[in-house]
């Protein structure tokens, strides 16, 4: 059992006549960082509450850890997947930042001296540990989405779904909370991320990446090949990653560089050789 | 905005330390000490209440509560107020005998029901201070958690105690929310030109109608996104749940109780020489004076 994800024939829609999503196929390998990209109404965060059973699908199959998701399941499969939503108010439970933080641990029976020590722990992985006793309404929208993902991590799941979860933060809380799953992943080597989003960009970075167009898989695979085939990106209104377009510019003038130099720090050192 | 009642503030008094149950229960007896009836001699009971002020001025003193915070609150009252003095003064009940005003028909009005009305409104004031020392000492969730508490005989009934609590500690926990919702709302609907403040009533309550139908809607949207975020985090209103907080009994709990104790016996005591004895406590402290009677 190499997946941690498996998706099979699944298909959904919300009302007879439209359909969401339409015979999605994928598998998603342990450990890895998978991106699905996508437009507004492509059926990304549909595919979300799938996964993590908010919804029930219209017909096909989701296997979590091999384990079948359905109603019976769903309690065992819980415990190992997690999702941190876009608003980062809505999913704000507890009253202060150690409640919000709790909640998770406080549906999983655990006592009261290792709730503590974990809300410590994961308060201060997301540098919050300050912020315990503040409400929510004293927090920024960056700061909310931190504690969000410090109550999802403090639950030790091997899977953990990002629905849009850094869209509505400026840009250091993304660097911040990018950095923050870099070191969990090197942390655990079996850490599944499963990353919903706009940012073309993260796309790029990411181990494998998963195109979705009006419900169905566009296209599937590592970054670099399929961004690589520009014309099939633009034709579905999406931009290539700016590093992509720099070294297909240069190509052109025969510079190559390695396909391994993702971010823009490593291309600029690359050129200056 | 700020809720009417006060909010909690953060000191380290001994109210605060107080566990909130013990909070609750004070509270309510308090209230019941201010209802008890203490005689028909208007001077017993006016002194009665002011011991009883002070007693409540002195808790508010040592919970650090802001005397300015109270003042305002009490504004909402003004039209409570006014309608107390116009039933007790018009509709004369009890032993009246100062006359205020002798209309021809023969109708008269008594100083009596100004001091009733008083008396009331000055009972009134103390209930939101207590109410007060309450909120601001006690956060909304040991609030809760409190009354959970006292509804735990119910389980016995099969009566769900903690989804009442979560319930009631998620409505508190978005009150800000809704609150910080419907500013935006209404920002964005004056920049669209409606009017809140000017016009007639039946204006008026057009354009709140402006605000309301769309703050109900977003109302259902984060209700929908609060229940999928309890989900996903593996809430189960009817499972077994651990507690991150966990109400403790300190010798402080103990204090109060023991100060509860005294408070509603010596008034209950009061109360009972007062209006089944009908002893005039002021003439029996200090027999001295002359028999002040009203």
């Amino acid at each position: 059992m190499n997946e941690a994800l498996k998706v099979k024939n699944l298909c959904f829609n919300y009302d007879e006549n439209k359909e969401t999503l339409v015979n999605l196929s994928f598998e998603v390998k342990k450990g890895d960082y998978v991106t699905l990209i996508g437009h507004n109404g492509s059926g990304k965060s549909t595919l979300a509450k799938l996964l993590t059973y908010l919804i029930t699908p219209s017909s096909g199959e989701i296997y979590v850890n091999d384990l079948l998701l359905n109603e019976e399941n769903i309690g065992k499969i819980r415990r190992t997947l997690g999702i941190v939503f876009q608003n980062p108010d809505n999913q704000f439970i507890g009253s202060t930042v150690e409640d919000d933080i709790a909640f998770g641990l406080e549906n999983r029976n655990i006592p009261l001296n290792d709730m503590q020590k974990l809300v410590k722990e994961y308060s201060k992985k997301v540098n919050m540990e300050n912020y315990l006793k503040k409400e929510p309404s004293e927090l920024s929208g960056g700061q909310k989405q931190r504690v969000a993902i410090a109550g999802i991590l403090a639950l030790n799941l091997k899977i953990i779904i990002f629905d849009e979860a850094t869209s509505m933060l400026d840009p250091e809380g993304v660097e911040d909370i990018k950095h923050l799953i870099n070191e969990m992943r090197e942390k655990d080597p079996e850490l599944t991320f499963i990353s919903i989003t706009h940012d073309i960009e993260e796309a790029y970075l990411s181990d494998y990446c998963i195109i979705l167009n009006k419900g169905r898989i566009y296209k599937e695979g590592k970054p670099n090949e399929i961004f690589n085939e520009i014309d099939d990106i633009k034709r579905i209104g999406l931009d290539v990653p700016f590093v992509l377009k720099i070294k297909n510019a240069l190509k052109e003038k025969n510079i190559f560089i390695n396909d391994d130099i993702k971010t823009i720090e490593d291309l600029a050192k690359n050129i200056c050789k | 905005m700020t809720n009417i009642f006060g909010k909690y503030t953060q000191y380290n008094t001994i109210i605060h330390k107080c566990d909130p149950r013990i909070k609750i229960l004070g509270l309510i007896l308090i209230m019941v000490i201010c209802f008890l009836p203490y005689g028909s001699n208007y001077m017993n009971q006016l002194a009665i209440l002011a011991v009883l002020g002070v007693v409540i001025v002195s808790l508010m003193i040592i919970a650090k509560i802001n005397f300015l915070d109270f003042f305002k609150s009490l504004k909402v009252m003004w039209f409570m107020v006014i309608f107390l003095l116009i039933i007790n003064v018009f509709i004369p009940y009890g032993n009246n005998e100062h006359v205020m005003i002798s209309f021809s028909n023969g109708y008269t009005l008594y100083w009596e029901g100004v001091l009733n009305t008083f008396m009331v409104v000055f009972r009134l004031i103390l209930m939101i201070a207590l109410t007060m020392i309450l909120t601001s000492t006690t956060t909304p969730m040991d609030i809760t958690y409190g009354f959970e508490w006292y509804l735990s005989p119910l389980k016995i009934f099969k009566f769900p105690t903690q989804v009442v609590a979560m319930t009631i500690s998620l409505a508190l926990r978005f009150i800000p929310t809704l609150l910080e919702q419907a500013n935006r709302i209404m920002k964005a609907q004056k920049s669209r030109g409606v009017d809140y403040n000017r016009g007639f009533l039946s204006k008026k309550i057009k354009s709140i109608t402006t605000l309301i139908v769309p703050l109900l809607v977003s109302c259902f949207s984060i209700s929908d996104d609060l229940s999928l975020a309890m989900e996903a985090r593996g809430y189960d209103p009817y499972g077994k749940r651990s507690r991150y907080r966990i109400l403790k009994f300190s010798i402080y709990d103990l204090v109060s109780i023991l100060f509860f104790i005294i408070l509603l016996g010596a008034f209950i005591y009061l109360s009972v020489i007062t209006n089944h004895y009908g002893v005039n406590i002021i003439e029996t402290l200090f027999p001295l004076t002359e028999g002040v009677t009203f």
